[in-house]
């Protein structure tokens, strides 16, 4: 099976404020436009992102990829958990790009959770650690 | 309606509550964006589903801000400035203002 999978990868804030401010004077510039890949989400730090993403917010995308279900209520039932509290981690997962919600017209409008994209996993760049050793002072 | 061009479409998820979204189109010449170009930089409470500050360059008022979202949906605060990279600047800064206090 063919992975596709979902970017999450790390900037602060300073940096993602600096770049957004460099594209920001290209595209003024240049008139071309500059998009975000669709397949990556971009995250302010390795903590936030881990105390946002539970095992239950991985289930529910998970679940969401393999099962397709039509309605919140639904996708509820597949996981045994409370409605209200599915329908609260879709939110926030709607929220920050994982997921989007469609219109589906099954006798009455009900929203159908899917993914942004078909993806198949989640791959977490965590950001590289560089450091130095500086001679002079080790030396010494 | 006019035909909009997206220029730039980023986002960035700083935390469980906030995210930031930053757009900007190319327009036609029109009233209200004399420039053609509009902007819109949002920080969304996604925990309470509201914008916490937006700052947009809609004429009549130039670049502004909307900060005391979502009680204040009407006022405005102009910013001092009709340069974009600077408005982008100020947006940042009351993110991280935004922020500091609230953590």
């Amino acid at each position: 099976m063919k992975i596709r999978p979902l970017k999450i990868t790390f900037e602060s804030i300073d940096d993602f404020s600096a770049r957004s401010r460099k594209e920001l004077k290209e595209v003024l510039k240049n008139r071309k436009p500059i998009a975000q890949p669709k397949d990556t989400l971009i995250w302010a730090s390795v903590e936030s992102y881990q105390q946002f993403m539970s095992d239950q917010k991985y289930t529910i995308i998970a679940t969401i990829h393999k099962y397709n279900p039509t309605s919140i209520y639904q996708l509820a039932k597949m996981l045994n958990r409370a409605q209200q509290n599915v329908a609260r981690d879709c939110e926030l997962l709607a929220g920050h790009g994982f997921i989007k919600f469609e219109e589906t017209e099954n006798g009455r409008k009900t929203k159908a959770p899917r993914l942004i994209f078909n993806y198949n996993a989640i791959e977490v760049h965590l950001p590289s650690v560089t450091y130095k050793v500086e001679f002079e002072k080790k030396a010494a | 309606m006019t035909k909009a061009n997206l220029l730039l479409n980023s986002a960035f998820n700083i935390s469980e509550r906030y995210r930031v979204e930053l757009k900007v189109f190319e327009v036609s010449l029109n009233q209200k964006y004399p420039e053609g170009v509009k902007a819109r930089f949002i920080l969304i409470d996604v925990l309470n589903k509201v914008p916490r500050l937006i700052v947009d360059n809609h004429a009549p008022f130039g670049f502004h801000v909307h900060a005391n979202l979502p009680k204040e949906k009407n006022k405005r605060l102009r910013l001092e400035t009709s340069n974009y990279l600077e408005a982008l600047l100020k947006f940042w800064d009351l993110v991280k203002e935004i922020l500091s206090y609230e953590n």
